[in-house]
């Protein structure tokens, strides 16, 4: 008997019992949506965390210190200074540009308005390093830096919030009661990132890093941020960054240099494990769907005694019955299966209306689903699929 | 041709053994049309098993169309059963979901013959017993002569070497009966080799050699004088 024969049967028997098919079937459905939509969170998860810190800089690599580290957890250290970071940048070739970030908070006044906000001390490279463009005026330039002038880039939101439709650039505001002019805004909307800061908030104003140190009264730098020259050359800035760290600080500096990439990797690794125990979930259910196929299969067999009789009598050998029933049980696994893609599929996409993460359903986990619930179909076929086979002819021509 | 030679079956239930059958021998030439008789419990059923090769003797000899058959294995059994043995049961045992037709194909379908020939024989066989027009339909929807009749066909389909006929006529009304019983005299006058187990003797009249049976022996022979040939006029 060819393989069509036995697929045709096994419509033909699993059309017979509609309301029960169907049953077994949802079990199956529930097992493979759920591994699908699983493994799905996990890949949005994974794109969303890789794609924010690819945004946040063109060949970034950032300085800071380990909150790993045991000083550094009870505050035994100092940061970088503003004169050490500079010759960390003399001592690293393959690092194109740095930019320190000093943060302060303070309040800024324009009129009779007042806004809380965080001021980022930076240099003029911040922008190209973050990657974060211009919308009109310019940003803090290297004079700006070395005269210590009171200017400040102020984000497209705050923007509005202040001056509406008037111009922004020009406008003089106070920040902690000082004078600054406003010289840039920011482009549109950037996402925050909550890895590192919240350097791109709409409340983050920029000012000359000389200002801040000013402000706060010394140099030391919190972050520090690097561009390497070439995405190539990454790891080689890391290791220069790295090397020049001990020759500043010796051998037991308690900071670290992190890249885009290690952070992707860092978070991939956690996040792989965060979808194996979600897949996991998801194949549980899959296993309880497939031992309600074994469970139907074999009250199948049962029913079907007088019928597996009349056809043993009419010459089907044991392996004609082995393979009805296997293909019996495969098929209810398939059908189940491909309405578990379509239903993994919709709920990936409703999860991603509410998650931060866009649907992400790869050929692999639908590949996967479909491969599982065909071992399923076997697995549990197997056995009563066998004892269909074993019958003796005799004994189950007599069953009623 | 069917050599049966001191064949016995001996079924062993807990500590009691049971003699279904006892050093039987009998031979059944080809185109005869013999009945086993008995009362029940006489070991005419179980006979039936052995020479439809769904059971195997305990021991002894069964020979059929030169072939040793208590040395066969399984496989080669169900394969004997599909090409060289045709079944009518009392209960007719068709396959309630499928047509007429599909029903008579079953024995087709695992001798691996393909579809269309497969439909073609079928259809055949079906007009043999004359119910080319009840083709697609279902068993449930069949008289109960019909059904039988479209166990016949799906017995004949294969071309067997012989039909074994277990109470064909056991489950069906008179008329229906003697239908039944014209179709296999047909068959017999085609050459086919039939045997039929019947507790009834007017069925048995029908064909040409009786089998008397008795706790598992074979009690005497009777040769039929005065055969009663059945003629049914819807049946070609």
């Amino acid at each position: 008997m060819g393989f069509l024969e036995c697929f045709l049967l096994a419509f033909d028997s699993l059309r017979a019992n509609k309301l029960r098919s169907a049953l077994t079937l949802l079990g199956i459905v529930i097992g493979v949506s759920s591994v699908i939509t699983m493994v799905s969170i996990g890949e949005g998860a994974r794109y969303m965390v890789s794609s924010e810190i690819s945004g946040l800089g063109a060949n970034l690599l950032w300085i800071q210190a380990d909150y790993m580290n045991e000083e550094v957890k009870k505050g035994n250290f100092q940061n970088l200074t503003l004169e050490e970071a500079n010759r960390m940048a003399q001592l690293a070739p393959a690092v194109a540009a740095m930019s320190p970030q000093l943060m302060t908070g303070g309040q800024l006044r324009y009129q009779n308005k007042s806004e809380d906000i965080s001021i980022g001390g930076v240099n003029e490279h911040f922008l190209d390093i973050r990657a974060i463009g211009l919308g009109r005026g310019r940003f803090i330039a290297d004079l700006d830096v070395d005269l210590g002038r009171r200017v400040a880039v102020i984000s497209h939101r705050m923007a509005e919030r202040l001056f509406g439709s008037t111009d922004p650039i020009g406008q003089t505001v106070r920040i902690r009661d000082q004078q600054f002019v406003i010289i840039g805004v920011l482009e549109g909307e950037k996402s925050g990132m909550m890895v590192t800061d919240s350097t791109t908030g709409d409340n983050y104003v920029y000012v000359p890093v000389t200002v801040v140190q000013r402000m706060l009264g010394h140099s030391r730098v919190p972050v520090l941020f690097a561009q390497a020259r070439d995405p190539r050359v990454v790891s080689d800035a890391r290791q220069q960054l790295a090397r020049a760290l001990e020759l500043i600080r010796g051998p037991n500096h308690p900071f670290e240099v992190q890249s885009q990439d290690s952070m992707v990797e860092f978070f991939g690794t956690i996040i792989a494990v965060f979808t194996a125990i979600l897949g996991g979930i998801g194949s549980i259910s899959l296993l309880v769907g497939g031992i309600g196929v074994m469970n139907i299969m074999l009250v199948s067999v049962t029913e079907r005694t007088k019928e597996i009789g009349i056809r043993k009598a009419l010459g089907a050998q044991k392996g004609d019955l082995l393979r009805q029933f296997l293909i019996e049980s495969i098929v209810l696994c398939l059908v189940g299966g491909s309405f578990g893609i379509i239903f993994g599929q919709g709920g990936s996409q409703l999860i991603a209306v509410f998650a931060p993460w866009p649907a992400m359903i790869s050929l692999l986990s639908i590949g996967v689903a479909v491969g599982f619930s065909t071992f399923v179909g076997i697995v549990f076929g197997v056995y009563p699929a066998y004892k269909a086979a074993q019958l003796d002819p005799i004994d189950a021509l007599r069953y009623e | 041709m069917i050599r049966v030679t001191n064949l016995s079956k001996i079924y062993q239930t807990g500590s009691i053994e049971v003699r279904a059958l006892l050093n039987i021998s009998l031979e059944v030439v080809t185109g005869e049309f013999v009945a086993i008789m008995g009362p029940s419990g006489s070991g005419k059923s179980t006979l039936m098993n052995v020479l439809g090769c769904l059971d195997r003797p305990t021991s002894g000899c069964y020979q059929l169309d030169n072939l040793a058959v208590s040395t066969l294995d399984d496989k080669e059994l169900a394969t004997i059963r599909n090409r060289k043995i045709g079944f009518v049961f009392q209960t007719f045992n068709l396959l309630g979901r499928t047509s007429a037709v599909a029903n008579v194909e079953v024995p087709l379908m695992y001798g691996g013959v393909n579809r269309k020939a497969r439909r073609q024989r079928a259809l055949e066989a079906l007009a043999k017993v004359g119910l080319s027009p009840r083709a697609f339909h279902k068993p449930n929807e069949l008289s109960g002569g019909e059904r039988q009749r479209v166990a016949i066909a799906r017995a004949i389909v294969s071309n067997p070497a012989i039909i074994l006929a277990d109470e064909p006529t056991g489950a069906l009304d008179t008329k229906s009966g003697t239908e039944v019983m014209a179709i296999l005299e047909g068959l017999h006058q085609q050459g086919l080799t039939i045997i039929v187990v019947t507790h009834d003797r007017e069925i048995a009249n029908h064909t040409q050699r009786i089998y008397h049976f008795r706790d598992g022996e074979i009690q005497y022979i009777e040769e039929v004088k005065n055969r009663v040939i059945a003629v049914a006029d819807r049946v070609s």
